[in-house]
């Protein structure tokens, strides 16, 4: 038991959160202005396989962050595009988006690496700065979205987009933005992942991770410190199960396994009785309608 | 207040049918190429390949030398493989690509069809029918998932033989299976590990199967023999393709002792890998030569799903349309154990010699490792 209840345990729960907050914070900022991208899934990935490869050809994690936050830039306007000036289903939208996203850095990888070839590893970047600069995104977020005249736009275009244009606010600008900023975040979560505990990728590399993001961010009532809260409570859990697991306790392997998601179930319950859920989440803005 | 493209109806349906359309031709884009891949491989099969097996393989040459089918002509059999990820995953899936590819260019079968990213489900089954109409026989499910659909799809085809992963001898009429007895290698990596490193044994695999099971034991059994004290633990991580979690439990097993690593699939194996590059463990790399992916690497074992794939197809030749469990162990070349060239000059004489005793017993028949998934 002492091995459970160590240093060791929470450092684990903090490498297992970074990528997961910080995309978990990408899937915020667009929901808080009303456009529920359900693509974090395919953005980690796309981002995933965009530091990967370039730390591999340039040779520094620094810039394969860079080039997961720009290609999660490049996603978020595509995406943005259908969802924002389009109009269309966003679940449908966002679901199709993972999809493709998985396939095709499935398609790029194979094109990157020939057969029987083990694909190399790539330098990493250490603990200490991945925690830094997710502290820095999250003190960024908190402080925009708190203290500044934009934070209060954008949650007006989440809330009641139809008085924030009558005050003059322009909803589908302001919709562009959030949704090229929480792709661009997703996306280094990926990149993070990647470039940081792992230095390699595999097909799936992110295994879900975005649908946990997207849980969060209800999990923690669109508010971007619960978000960060959450994914580490989430990392935490899973660390926990793994270091339970190597001890004999007798208990089926799959009740550990469960223990994460559980938990966040029961704190989703909990907290579902006072649900902050932007009113006009998941409706598209027309002016004309308005 | 600016207008915004909103204010553009007329424009939204024709944009959003060629957003459509750019979508739809990069999925089909992207899904040709993959299908293309392996057919890209074949032009290797106009040089007099089938020359080479029986310098290296004369026992396999035996029913090629019987059977007209097998000499590359159209009559021999078209052989196709589904697969869950991607051939090029370094490990699993590549070694049945290669496996499928080596029968080709040796004549044995006339065509092959490699499927990747096929999912288990309606998505597997319409796949295997597929290649069933198109005449493919043997059909190659492989995976441990795909055992319902191949039950479904082989009702409706009775003289198709189908075979899928169970690697527990499920075999019912043109239904097959076929063994993974990865606790051999398994057992001399063990002996290995032991005579380099001082410390506890960690097993990992995506979920406590069997055949996990019995690798993480074969390898302490291993072990023990060096050591009689080494003591072992076992993971799942709940997933074969989560590295961080896998490398995280890992971790873990090292923080409790663990210096000795055997993964069970590959995301398991990478994740241990990178926990033993980083804690100065060794670990064991899964169906294949990992000894690239890190200097942990201390040995690997290879699969020779090319013999095991070959006995499907002497049964089609021989016009069996019942399957059975096809295994190939490792005394009969089914496995290989490679020892990382890092570490060969570190392994003491006296392990090496335990290993290559261990190995003989294991190919003379004299010494069968214990298939051991309890504990």
């Amino acid at each position: 038991m002492d091995v459970v209840l160590s240093i060791g345990t929470l450092t684990a729960g903090l490498r297992l959160a970074l990528p997961v907050a910080l995309a978990a914070l990408g899937a915020m900022i667009s929901e808080r202005a009303g456009v529920l991208n359900l693509g974090i899934e395919g953005l980690m990935i796309s981002g995933a396989l965009a530091g990967y490869l370039t730390t591999h050809h340039l040779g520094s994690p620094w810039l394969g962050l860079l080039a997961g936050l720009l290609v999660g830039a490049a996603c978020g306007a595509l995406l943005s595009g259908a969802l924002v000036s389009l109009g269309a289903n966003q679940i449908v939208t966002g679901l199709a988006f993972t999809l493709l996203a998985l396939s095709a850095t499935s398609y790029l990888y194979q094109r990157s690496f020939s057969i029987g070839q083990n694909p190399p590893r790539i330098d990493r970047i250490s603990m200490p700065p991945l925690v830094v600069l997710t502290l820095v995104v999250l003190t960024i977020v908190i402080v925009v979205m708190r203290k500044t005249l934009a934070g209060l736009v954008i949650s007006a275009a989440g809330e009641s987009p139809v008085s924030a244009d009558a005050l003059g606010f322009d909803v589908q600008r302001v919709r562009h933005l959030t949704t090229v900023a929480g792709s661009s975040l997703a996306a280094l979560g990926g990149a993070v992942l990647v470039c940081g505990p792992l230095g390699l990728f595999i097909q799936n590399v992110t295994a879900g991770r975005g649908w946990v993001a997207l849980a969060l961010v209800v999990f923690a009532g669109w508010r971007p410190l619960p978000c960060v809260l959450g994914a580490f409570l989430f990392g935490l859990c899973d660390a926990v199960q793994l270091r339970i697991q190597g001890t004999s306790t007798g208990i089926p392997y799959e009740v550990f396994l469960a223990l994460p998601y559980a938990v966040t179930l029961v704190a989703l319950v909990i907290r579902g009785r006072n649900s902050r859920t932007p009113s006009a989440l998941g409706v598209p803005f027309d002016r004309r309608l308005a | 207040m600016p207008i915004t493209t909103m204010n553009r109806p007329p424009r939204s349906r024709p944009i959003r049918l060629a957003a459509a359309g750019v979508g739809l031709a990069l999925v089909l884009a992207a899904c040709g190429d993959d299908d293309d891949e392996p057919a890209a491989e074949e032009p290797a099969t106009e040089e007099p390949a089938t020359e080479e097996p029986a310098a290296e393989e004369p026992a396999a040459e035996e029913p090629a030398a019987e059977e007209p089918a097998t000499d590359g002509s159209a009559d021999a059999p078209k052989l196709a493989i589904v697969y869950s990820a991607e051939w090029q995953d370094g490990s699993w899936g590549e070694f049945a690509y290669d496996g499928a590819n080596a029968l080709l260019e040796r004549g044995v079968v006339s065509d092959i069809s490699l499927q990747e990213n096929v999912p288990p489900g309606a998505d597997a089954q319409n796949a295997m029918r597929a290649l069933a109409d198109d005449g493919f026989n043997p059909i190659i499910a492989h995976s441990f998932d795909y055992g319902d659909d191949v039950k479904t799809v082989a009702a409706d085809y009775p003289e198709t033989i189908f075979v899928y992963a169970g690697g527990f001898g499920d075999v019912a009429g043109n239904v097959g299976d076929y063994s993974q007895p990865f606790w051999e290698p398994a057992y001399l990596e063990g002996i290995l590990a032991a005579d380099v490193m001082d410390g506890a044994v960690a097993g990992a695999g995506g979920f406590d199967i069997p055949v996990c099971r019995a690798m993480k034991n074969a390898f302490l059994a291993g072990a023990q023999t060096i050591d009689p004290d080494t003591e072992g633990s076992f993971v799942a991580v709940g997933d074969w393709y989560d590295v961080q979690l896998a490398k995280e439990a890992a971790l873990a097993q090292a923080d409790a002792g663990a210096t000795m690593f055997i993964g069970c699939g590959q995301g398991p194996t990478f994740g241990q890998i990178e926990a033993a590059n980083e804690t100065g463990g060794v670990a064991m790399g899964y169906v294949g030569d990992m000894s690239e992916l890190g200097e942990s690497v201390l040995a690997s074992f290879t699969w020779n799903l090319e013999a095991v794939f070959e006995l499907m197809v002497e049964d089609v030749v021989a016009g069996k349309t019942e399957a059975q469990y096809y295994e190939v162990l490792l005394g009969d070349g089914g496995m290989s154990v490679v020892i990382s060239p890092a570490w060969e000059d570190r392994i003491s004489d006296e392990g090496m010699a335990a290993f290559d005793a261990a190995l003989a017993s294991i190919e003379d028949g004299s010494f069968t490792v214990p298939f051991d998934a309890e504990s």
